[in-house]
C-alpha cells in the first residue's frame, strides 16, 4: 500500500514515513515542518533507509530540505518547477497532483541561482530564525593584562551562525583575545556585545571554549561525564541521559558515550568536546588552534565537523588558528591580527 | 579474636581503618588528578614539623599538624607561581625546622619515630571524631560538586569557561587534602601514607573508565586493604600499618603482573588468529 498517496488528514500538512509505518507529522506551515523533521531525525537514534513524504506543497526549499534528510519518495500536492528539476536531480521520485512555475513566495525567488544543498539549507535555517549563534561586535577594542594593552583597535562584528577564523602569529595577543571574550579579563578599552549585552553580562554558558589538547592523563574520565559537565540545567537522570546522547549524536560520537575520553583519537576527542558545547547550549563557540596535536586524517575530520556545524546547528563560531590547512578547508571569512607598531 | 576486637583500642582502630580506607583514596584521587603530588610530599613533611612541635611543648599532636598542614597549604597557594617549586620550598622548610626543634627541645629519637609510623590503637575519641567528621565532609563535598570536580581535573581553563569558581574547588580540595595527609598520619604514620592514599586509586585506575567509577573503585580498594591490613596484623600479631602498606603494595603488584599476563595472552591469542586467517 502506497502511504504517501494517501489523502493528508486530521489538519497534518506534512506526514513522513518508513516504508508503511508513519513516524512523522506536524500541521505547522511553511517550512517548519520540515525543519521540526529536521530536528526529529538529529535526535532519533533509529536509522531509517525507506523515507517517504506527503507534503502540501514544494518549492526548490522544502525539495532540498527532503533531499537533505535522505528521503527518496516525495508526494506534493503542490510543486513548482524548481522543485521538480532539484529532486530530479537527486533522484528522489516525485508524485504531484499539480504542478506551477513557481511558488508565489520571496524563498523560491531567493534560491533560484543557489543550487548547493548545503548552502539552500543554511539560508533557510537563518530565515526561518533556527540559528543557535548570537551575534558579536567588537569596537575599537583593545585587550591586554592590567590595562596595559597587547592588541589595540580590534574590530571585528560577527552576525549570528557566521563563522571566521582569526588568525596571526604567535604572540600577537590571540590568547588574550579568547580570555577577554571568556570573560577572564576585561577589555583596556573599547566594548564587546554579544547580541547587543556587554559580554561582562552574559551567562558564561552562553560560550562554549574547546582548546588544544596536549596532556596525557593516566588517570579515566569518560566521555558522558566530560558531556555532562556542560549541563547547566537541574534535569532528571534520564533528560540528562537524553541529552548526552542527542549531543554525541550530533557530533556522530554516541557510540563513544562510555570510553575513557583519554583513550580516543584526537579526532574523536574534539568531537566530543564540541558535544560538550551543544550540551552546554552554547550560542558561540570558540575554538583555540583545534589543530594542534591532530594527526593529518583527524584534521580533515575536525574541518568536516566544523563545517557541517556551521550548516546545520550554525552556533556562531571564531575558530582561532595559525594553521594554513585548516584555513583552507574551512574557507571562512579571515581575520587577521597584524603586528602593531608600539 | 572477637574478644580482642571488642577492647576499645582495638575496636576504635577498626572504625578508624575502615573510615581511612574508604575516604583517604578519595582524597588521593584529587591528589593525582590536580597533580599534588609535591604538595603531598610537603604536607607529609608538615606532619613532621607539627608532630615536632607538639612533643617539644607537649602538646596533643593533630591540632598543631592540622595548623601548620594549613599554614603549608596557604604558603603553597601564596607562592602558586609554579606548584613543584612551592612545595619544594614548603617541604624543605618544614623539615629544617622540625629537625631544629627537635635538637632544640632535646625530643627523643623514640617518639619523633612515632610521627614516622603512626598507629591507629593511639588514636584517641577526639582524633576519631575528627576522622568520621572529614569522611563526611569529604563525601558530602564530592557527592554535591561532583560534576564540577570532575571539570577541574579535565582541564581548569574549561571548567572556568563554564563559569565554575576553580579558585575555591581547588583550595577547597587542597585544604581537604592537607586534613587528610595529617589524619592519614596519625593513623599510618608519614611514611605509610601513600599506602591509602596512592595505591588503591592506582589500583581501581587499573580497572575505571569514568571519574566517578575511579573514587568509588578506589574508596573500596582502600577499604579492602585496610580491613585486610587489620586482620593480618591481628591473625599474626604484625604492626598494623606496616602491614596495610605491604597489603596494598602486594595487592598492587599482583594486579600488575596479573595484568601482564592477560595482555600478553590477548597478544598471543590475537596474533594467532590473525596467522591462522
Amino acid at each position: 500500500m502506497d502511504m504517501i498517496k494517501q489523502e493528508l488528514k486530521n489538519g497534518n500538512t506534512l506526514n513522513i514515513f518508513n516504508g508503511e509505518e508513519l513516524i512523522f507529522s506536524s500541521k505547522s506551515n511553511w517550512l517548519n515542518p520540515l525543519f521540526e523533521a529536521d530536528e526529529f531525525f538529529t535526535n532519533n537514534p533509529q536509522k531509517f533507509d525507506n523515507l517517504m513524504a506527503h507534503d502540501t506543497a514544494g518549492g526548490k526549499a522544502a525539495a532540498a530540505l527532503m533531499i537533505r534528510m535522505n528521503i527518496k519518495r516525495v508526494h506534493f500536492n503542490l510543486v513548482s518547477e524548481q522543485a521538480l528539476k532539484l529532486l530530479k536531480e537527486y533522484n528522489v521520485e516525485l508524485i504531484y497532483d499539480k504542478k506551477v512555475d513557481k511558488l508565489l513566495c520571496m524563498t523560491e525567488d531567493l534560491l533560484s541561482s543557489e543550487t548547493n544543498i548545503d548552502s539552500i539549507y543554511s539560508f533557510l535555517r537563518i530565515k526561518a530564525k533556527k540559528v543557535s549563534g548570537l551575534s558579536i561586535d567588537m569596537n575599537n577594542v583593545s585587550i591586554g593584562y592590567n590595562k596595559k594593552a597587547v592588541f589595540k583597535n580590534l574590530n571585528l562584528s560577527l552576525k549570528a551562525g557566521e563563522a571566521v577564523v582569526i588568525n596571526g602569529e604567535n604572540g600577537i595577543g590571540k590568547t588574550t583575545l579568547i580570555r577577554t571574550l571568556l570573560g577572564e579579563l576585561s577589555p583596556v578599552s573599547g566594548s564587546i556585545t554579544i547580541d547587543g549585552t556587554n559580554i561582562n553580562k552574559i551567562e558564561k554558558s552562553t560560550i562554549g571554549y574547546i582548546k588544544q589538547e596536549k596532556e596525557k592523563q593516566n588517570f579515566p574520565t569518560n566521555v558522558r561525564e566530560v558531556v555532562a559537565m556542560g549541563i547547566k540545567e537541574k534535569l532528571s537522570k534520564k533528560d540528562k541521559n537524553y541529552l548526552i546522547e542527542t549531543s554525541l549524536r550530533k557530533c556522530r560520537a554516541n557510540h563513544l558515550v562510555d570510553r575513557n575520553y583519554y583513550t580516543l583519537s584526537g579526532g574523536e576527542k574534539q568531537r566530543v568536546s564540541i558535544a560538550r558545547t551543544l550540551a552546554q547550549k552554547a550560542k558561540i563557540l570558540i575554538f583555540d588552534e583545534p589543530t594542534s596535536f591532530l594527526d593529518h586524517e583527524s584534521e580533515e575530520e575536525l574541518a568536516q565537523i566544523l563545517q557541517a556545524l556551521n550548516t546545520t546547528q550554525m552556533p556562531t563560531i571564531l575558530c582561532i588558528t595559525h594553521d594554513v590547512e585548516l584555513i583552507k578547508k574551512l574557507n571562512w571569512r579571515v581575520y587577521k591580527m597584524e603586528r602593531q607598531d608600539a | 579474636m572477637l574478644s580482642l576486637l571488642l577492647l576499645p583500642p582495638m575496636l576504635k582502630a577498626l572504625i578508624a581503618i575502615v573510615f581511612g580506607g574508604i575516604a583517604f583514596p578519595a582524597c588521593g584521587v584529587m591528589i593525582l588528578r590536580l597533580d599534588l603530588v609535591p604538595l603531598r610530599y610537603a604536607l607529609m613533611h608538615g606532619v613532621i614539623l607539627g608532630g615536632a612541635i607538639a612533643l617539644a611543648l607537649n602538646l596533643p599532636s593533630l591540632p598543631l599538624i592540622i595548623i601548620v598542614n594549613l599554614l603549608v597549604v596557604v604558603l603553597v597557594l601564596k607562592l602558586q607561581t609554579n606548584n613543584s617549586v612551592s612545595s619544594a620550598a614548603a617541604m624543605v622548610f618544614t623539615m629544617g625546622l622540625a629537625s631544629l626543634i627537635m635538637h632544640l627541645f632535646d625530643v627523643p629519637a623514640k617518639d619523633s619515630l612515632q610521627l614516622l609510623w603512626g598507629s591507629p590503637f593511639a588514636l584517641s575519641y577526639i582524633d576519631l571524631g575528627v576522622l568520621i567528621a572529614l569522611c563526611i565532609i569529604l563525601f558530602i563535598y564530592i557527592i554535591v560538586s561532583f560534576k564540577d570536580i570532575v571539570a577541574l581535573f579535565f582541564d581548569s581553563d574549561i571548567a572556568r569557561s563554564l563559569g565554575l569558581n576553580v579558585d575555591f574547588h581547588y583550595s577547597f580540595m587542597v585544604v581537604l587534602i592537607a586534613l587528610t595527609v595529617a589524619l592519614a598520619m596519625r593513623l599510618i604514620g608519614a611514611l605509610l601514607i601513600d599506602a591509602l592514599l596512592i595505591l588503591p586509586v592506582l589500583i581501581a585506575s587499573k580497572f575505571s573508565k569514568g571519574t566517578k567509577e575511579l573514587f568509588i573503585k578506589s574508596s573500596l580498594s582502600g577499604l579492602f586493604i585496610s580491613v585486610l591490613g587489620y586482620f593480618l596484623s591481628l591473625i599474626y600479631n604484625f604492626p598494623l600499618s606496616a602491614t596495610i602498606a605491604l597489603s596494598a603494595a602486594l595487592m598492587y603488584l599482583i594486579l600488575n603482573i596479573v595484568q601482564k599476563i592477560l595482555i600478553n595472552k590477548r597478544f598471543k591469542n590475537e596474533k594467532d588468529t590473525f596467522i591462522t586467517n
